[in-house]
This record gives structure tokens, C-alpha cells and sequence, in this order.
């Protein structure tokens, strides 16, 4: 499914062609799944979490936050230059599949910004702290949205460093808060 | 034939017409002015439609109840769904950015045409929440075509806030991205506000979405100026002040 939905998208996907990748029976498919809907969850679940496990197998070596996102970022952009097939199904897929993958990705997007929110903002509860770390992911989303869409995710990996320092600044910015 | 209001007109006298509906018959109206007035009515449906059941839900046959018109006068304008969504979206599109430009066009300086933009954008979704909904979060279900206008949308945001390098304080050099970054974020905000319902309190956020879009420009010490120097955020003066 990962593979068939990266490809071609999700609308042009079919129960036979995921059956005819995977060489699987029709019948081993439908003791698994209910439908194309529910397999395709169960492939974005599995992917959103390696790309978490990724980001968050680095967080036990490093401890400086900024130099730390930078890393984090450098992973998840080079995994999207590399495997651009999965980024597709990540940012871009859920979209076709209608509300339960609407409300899939807001949920992965979520447990991204709240990564970054403890990775930037540790314990301590920054006011609007939160909000911007929302920002910061919504930020990367459609920089990331946008290459994918004009086939030009190999040049994501070398925006890592402004992205980073631009996103520390933009989460971390609450001490000069106006309101 | 110039029959507007398709079988419920045929019942004659008008009865069970709605205000909006033309007058069944001959109304010697311009053919063009018919046309425009059913688009019109079936887009406004659209919205309707959408705010309350999602794209998902959506069906030709909510839209033709919704704006009273036949199936066919529908089938005279638009294709399926999908193409009356994105005639949808592209009408309310039109009318936000066409707003924001105006409010934009007012400033004085580059920081403060992009807070009086960025003020007229929330204030806009604040006032028509339904569109707001359509716009904002419903794109996102209607498909490549949809998140293909949305990029389009998000592009003329763009070159909005990308500021004439003149404007900018000389030590500041913005990196490249930051358009883009910023634009986006704000779009992600407004994004999940609008789709937990909360789009009426989106202006309350201005002075916070604000200082985020100028930091990357201006840095923190010109930026918080530039956001209290253009309080209150109203947006564009509605018509002369008393």
C-alpha cells in the first residue's frame, strides 16, 4: 500500500493493485482489512511512528535543543529526499482519503509540534509556546508539501540549518510578546 | 426558455420560491444575468452544504435543494462535485484575497501593510465561518486538483508578505525560506482553529500570528515595535470614519 499509494496517490490506488504488489490473495487482504480505507490508516500509522522512532532515537545522544533540531530535521528531510514515496503518503495522501485521514494527519502532525514544544521549551510551560510550535510544523508541512509537489524533494536535506534556526527562533520568540 | 427555478417554478405562482430564487417564467431577464444568479445560487449552496456535512458528504442532489435549481440547470454549469468544490473555493478565494490586497495596499510601510493584511484575513474568516471552513479545512478533502489551488492560494499569500528588500533594516538579511515559513505557519494555525470550530476568535490571535510573520525579517527588537505601532488591529477602515 505504501508503496502503490507513493507512487501513484491514493485515488488511484485499488484493492488489486496493493493485492498484485504485496502478492497477496484477495482473501488474506479482506481477513486483514476491512477495506482500501483501512489498510491505507494502517500504513500511515506505521510509517507516521517511524518517522517519530526516528527523530526520537536521537534525542538520547544529544542535548544542546537547537543543534538537536537541526539533526531531527536533517533525518526527516533526507528520509523525504530519499523516500519520497513515504512523504507523499505522510503529507500529502491523507487528504484523498476523506475525514479519517484528515483527522489521522492532524493527529501526527500534533504529536510532531508537541515533540518540538518539549524538545525547545522543555518542562517549563511557555506561554503561546505551544501555538508556535504548531506554527513551526504547519511551517515545515508546507515547505515540505511544496517540493513534493514539484518533484523537488532532493533539495530538502540541505534546508535543514535555516529551517532549524528559523524555527528555534520562532518558538522560543515569547519573551518579546506584545499582548 | 428562461425558466430559472426548474420544477418548483413549474408549480407556478410562485409558490414555495425562496427570496433568492428568480421568478418562474418569463421574467425578460438577460440570459447572461440568469446564468450568473443560478452560478451564483449553486456555489453559495455549495458552501452551505460543506460547512455543515464536509466534502466527503457532499452531494449534487444537497447542492440543487440547497440553491433551487434543477438538475439540470446544475449539470448546465458544472460537471460533478468535485467541480462545483473548486468553483467553490475559487469564488472564495477571489473575495479574501481581493480584501486583503485592499487592506494591504493601505499601509504605510511593508510592516504595517502585512499586519493590516494578516488583520483583514482573520477578520474575514471570523465573519463567515462557513467559508472559512470551506477554504481553510475542506480543501484538504476535495483532492489533488483542490491542494493544487490551495498552493496557488498559498503562492499569492506569498509574494503579500515577501517584503521589498528596501524595506528591511540593513543588518537584517531574511533567509530565503522565510516567506514561506512564515505564511505556512500561519496557515497551519488558522488551520486548526478553524477546524475545531473556533474560527469567530481567529482576529484574537493577531497580535501573536503577527509578531511571528515580522521576526524573521525584522528580528525581535523592530518587530515587537512594529506590532505595537500598528495597534488596534483594525483592519481596513470600512468607509469614511465618523
Amino acid at each position: 500500500m505504501l508503496e502503490v499509494a507513493g507512487e501513484r496517490g491514493y485515488a488511484a490506488t485499488t484493492v488489486e493493485d496493493v493485492l498484485a504488489r504485496a502478492r497477496m490473495s484477495r482473501r488474506t487482504f479482506y481477513s486483514v482489512f476491512g477495506n482500501r480505507e483501512e489498510c491505507f490508516l494502517a500504513a500511515y500509522d506505521e510509517t507516521q511512528q517511524r518517522a517519530l522512532d526516528r527523530v526520537a532515537g536521537l534525542h538520547t545522544h544529544h542535548s544542546s535543543s537547537p543543534g538537536l533540531l537541526e539533526l531531527a530535521l536533517t533525518e526527516l528531510l533526507t528520509l523525504a529526499a530519499t523516500r519520497p514515496a513515504l512523504a507523499r503518503v505522510l503529507l500529502v495522501e491523507p487528504a484523498s482519503v476523506g475525514p479519517s485521514g484528515i483527522d489521522r494527519y492532524e493527529r501526527a502532525m500534533g504529536e510532531f509540534a508537541k515533540r518540538l514544544d518539549r524538545l525547545l521549551n522543555g518542562r517549563s510551560r511557555v506561554r503561546g509556546g505551544a501555538l508556535r510550535c504548531e506554527a513551526a510544523v504547519g511551517a515545515v508541512e508546507r515547505v515540505v508539501q511544496a517540493r513534493i509537489a514539484d518533484g523537488r524533494t532532493e533539495e530538502l536535506p540541505r534546508l535543514a540549518r535555516e529551517l532549524a534556526a528559523m524555527l528555534t527562533d520562532m518558538a522560543q520568540s515569547s519573551e518579546g510578546d506584545p499582548a | 426558455m428562461t425558466r430559472a427555478a426548474g420544477s418548483s417554478g413549474r408549480r407556478g405562482a410562485g409558490a414555495g420560491r425562496l427570496p433568492h430564487q428568480l421568478p418562474a417564467g418569463r421574467h425578460g431577464l438577460p440570459r447572461s444575468y440568469v446564468n450568473r444568479n443560478q452560478r451564483d445560487r449553486i456555489v453559495g449552496a455549495v458552501i452551505e452544504v460543506v460547512s455543515r456535512t464536509g466534502y466527503a458528504r457532499l452531494t449534487v442532489r444537497d447542492v440543487i435543494e440547497g440553491a433551487g435549481v434543477s438538475r439540470r440547470t446544475f449539470y448546465q454549469h458544472f460537471s460533478n462535485k468535485k467541480d462545483v468544490f473548486l468553483a467553490a473555493y475559487d469564488s472564495v478565494v477571489e473575495h479574501l484575497l481581493a480584501e486583503v490586497r485592499l487592506a494591504h495596499a493601505g499601509g504605510r510601510d511593508w510592516a504595517d501593510a502585512v499586519g493590516r493584511g494578516l488583520a483583514t484575513f482573520l477578520d474575514f474568516l471570523a465573519r463567515g465561518p462557513a467559508l472559512a471552513h470551506v477554504c481553510i479545512v475542506e480543501v484538504v478533502a476535495a483532492g489533488p486538483d483542490a491542494l493544487a489551488r490551495r498552493a496557488r492560494a498559498l503562492e499569492a499569500f506569498c509574494d503579500l508578505v515577501r517584503p521589498d528588500p528596501a524595506w528591511l533594516p540593513d543588518d537584517q538579511t531574511p533567509p530565503p525560506l522565510a516567506t514561506e515559513v512564515v505564511v505556512g505557519g500561519i496557515y497551519e494555525i488558522v488551520f486548526s482553529q478553524v477546524s475545531q470550530g473556533r474560527a469567530h476568535a481567529l482576529p484574537m490571535l493577531w497580535p501573536e500570528l503577527f509578531l511571528n510573520l515580522l521576526l524573521p525579517f525584522l528580528g525581535p527588537a523592530q518587530a515587537v515595535a512594529s506590532v505595537e505601532r500598528s495597534q488596534p488591529p483594525l483592519a481596513v477602515p470600512l468607509g469614511p470614519r465618523g
